[in-house]
């Protein structure tokens, strides 16, 4: 009470210099602010500048004091060692068709359940969305020896006859990378939480000019969709372009190695070779950077659509 | 006439749907079930079973899940370091990731910052770094001879730290490292929690004199309570399956301090092939997930609207 009351007497008496100390105040606050987020924003970038830094730096001038962000010689040396002596322009070539191929496959199974659990009415609807939500819940460790063995016993591949013996099955190829991690529950989910927000009078007005389910998936539902089609697209092509554990289980031919894998083959601990290192770090992490900052936005959104709001 | 009409028109429709919807689920049904639900079920049958995968598997009833447990053999004692070492990883991890995050959120939320994209944007980058190439950047900072953390320590003429090869200090690094790579994750969940939270009810509390602080914790936390459940309970998946960081970085030394259970479940299942027993200790890790989980639930009380 005391306080509004000064505060409108000051407003009328003494305007100039109470409004000029308040934005003296808020300009300190805002001032402190920005400061401290330019803090963290150094301390979370900093490790990336070091990695970029180290890969462009010459082996000599990698280790003097007072250390260096940039060096006074650039060279490209570590990242010509990197792409020809370790294989990286396989790696990356690998890694990228596993990544689209994944990624595309991915949207388009999503998007075909989500659209069943969101728009069509069939039994037993409720009970297997459940079951798909709750898989989720279960760690995928639990899955890794399991999905390991059937990958190498599939009848009738790799070698395999139709028992699934004789052969190295799908260990070694590109349809293990791609194929049993495609479509997980967590795509479908996100993609009907986003289909249950398209109106239903849209679709049963499309039935009624006589258009069936797939016309009105095709042309009405997704393209109205794009935004959460973008979000998915995003998140896939991350989880692929950085999946390690897997690739490491299923994979020793060189020749389908993928990139993180393939980083690993730096981590000699005594005697690593730290530029080349940095150098093929940098290769595996810009693709993402690059897919990150165009779409930033879906990132954000992303996490919002799957309804964890407050 | 008019109440006939729909059902005798429904009617046909139904089997029709389920037909659709059929045609609608089958990729997502193939795969789901062969290689999620069909895994998970095989795995718990090999989890009974003695298996090397060159002989058949012979069923050995819960022997491996005694083994594990009560065994005398190596592994036996393995497996309790490493469970030991996975707590302390996801509890440290979990807690910082979570309180760093809300921080990020608030920070990144606030009235008075210009070009919040950009900001986030800084803060989110390491989460899209891989764990891979994150651990190799923090394995080459760390490093005793030459990394950057020493040269500064060494040139301002203070001791050097042994980090990743001194035992005691060497998990405290690696989670370091995983909250770095992991904050700006829980700062976009926090983030959108913020924005859920509606404004009337901050200018309630103002109208009752409650000052910042007591806006944040009477009206911000509470509000970000499924928020957090959500974030905990996902960072208790993740962080208790910890692997990567770890097999780059320290590959579970120095004389088995970062030892974690996946780690543990990776090197009895591929290196050595004893795969049932593996299976046996990927559930009992599976266990651990499902107690952090009633934890997390009992705790906050989460009620999370999906």
């Amino acid at each position: 009470m005391s306080t509004s009351a000064s505060q409108t007497v000051a407003g009328l008496v003494r305007p100039v210099p109470t409004r000029r100390r308040a934005s003296v105040r808020r300009l300190a606050q805002a001032l402190g602010l920005h400061l401290l987020a330019a803090v963290i924003a150094v301390v979370m970038i900093f490790p990336l500048v070091w990695m970029v830094s180290t890969s462009v730096k010459a082996s000599a001038e990698m280790f003097i004091f007072p250390p260096r962000l940039l060096p006074s010689r650039w060279v490209l040396e570590n990242y010509t060692r990197a792409w020809q002596g370790a294989r990286f322009s396989r790696y990356a070539a690998n890694t990228a068709a596993v990544t689209i191929a994944g990624t595309v496959l991915t949207l388009v199974i999503c998007a075909m359940a989500a659209y069943a659990f969101a728009k069509l009415e069939f039994r037993g609807r409720n009970v297997l969305f459940w079951i798909v939500l709750g898989s989720q819940m279960i760690p995928g460790i639990v899955m890794l020896i399991p999905q390991f063995l059937l990958v190498k016993s599939l009848p009738l591949a790799g070698g395999n006859d139709w028992l699934g013996r004789g052969g190295h099955g799908w260990l070694n190829s590109f349809a293990v990378l791609i194929i049993p991690h495609a479509g997980a529950a967590f795509g479908v989910f996100l993609l009907r939480q986003f289909f249950l927000s398209v109106p239903d009078e849209l679709l049963d007005a499309a039935r009624v000019d006589g258009a069936g389910d797939f016309r009105i998936f095709g042309t009405i539902v997704l393209p109205l969709a794009r935004p959460a089609l973008t979000t998915l697209a995003i998140f896939t092509f991350q989880g692929y372009w950085n999946d390690f554990l897997w690739p490491l289980v299923v994979i020793s031919d060189d020749r389908y190695r993928t990139l993180q894998v393939g980083l690993t083959v730096f981590r000699h601990r005594d005697t690593t070779d730290w530029g080349p290192m940095m150098a093929s770090a940098t290769i595996a992490t810009l693709p993402m950077v690059v897919v990150f900052l165009l779409g930033q936005r879906y990132f954000i959104k992303g996490i919002a659509v799957t309804g964890i709001q407050g | 006439m008019e109440s006939l009409q729909p059902t005798r028109r429904r009617r046909p429709l139904r089997g029709r749907v389920g037909l659709i919807a059929a045609v609608f689920l089958f990729p997502f049904m193939l795969r789901f079930v062969v290689f999620s639900i069909g895994p998970i079920l095989a795995g718990l049958a090999l989890s009974f079973t003695s298996y090397d995968a060159l002989s058949p598997p012979r069923w050995v009833g819960i022997a491996n899940y005694a083994n594990i447990l009560f065994g005398t053999e190596e592994s036996t004692r393995i497996f309790w370091r490493s469970g030991v070492n996975t707590i302390y990883f996801a509890v440290g991890q979990v807690g910082l990731e979570m309180s760093s995050g809300l921080a990020l959120a608030l920070l990144a939320n606030a009235r008075l910052l210009r070009a919040k994209t950009m900001w986030r944007v800084f803060f989110y980058t390491p989460v899209i770094t891989s764990t891979i190439a994150s651990a190799l950047i923090w394995l080459w900072l760390y490093n005793v001879q030459v990394g950057l953390f020493n040269t500064i320590l060494r040139g301002l003429g203070l001791p050097t730290l042994k980090w990743l090869l001194d035992p005691g200090l060497a998990m405290p690094c690696v989670i370091i490292m995983s909250t770095w790579a992991g904050a700006g994750w829980s700062m976009v969940v926090y983030l959108a929690g913020l924005q859920g939270i509606p404004e009337n009810l901050y200018e309630a509390a103002r109208m009752d004199g409650a000052n910042t602080w007591q806006q944040f914790w009477k009206v911000t936390l509470p509000l970000l309570m499924p928020v957090t459940f959500f974030i905990v309970i996902l960072g208790f998946i993740g962080s208790l399956q910890v692997f990567g960081q770890v097999y780059v970085m320290t590959e579970g030394g120095p004389i088995g301090a970062t030892m974690t259970i996946t780690y543990h479940i990776y090197n009895t299942a591929f290196q050595y092939y004893r795969l049932g027993y593996a299976s046996a200790m990927s559930f009992l890790l599976f266990l651990l997930i499902l107690f952090f989980s009633v934890l997390n639930y009992r705790f906050f009380g989460g009620r999370v609207e999906y």
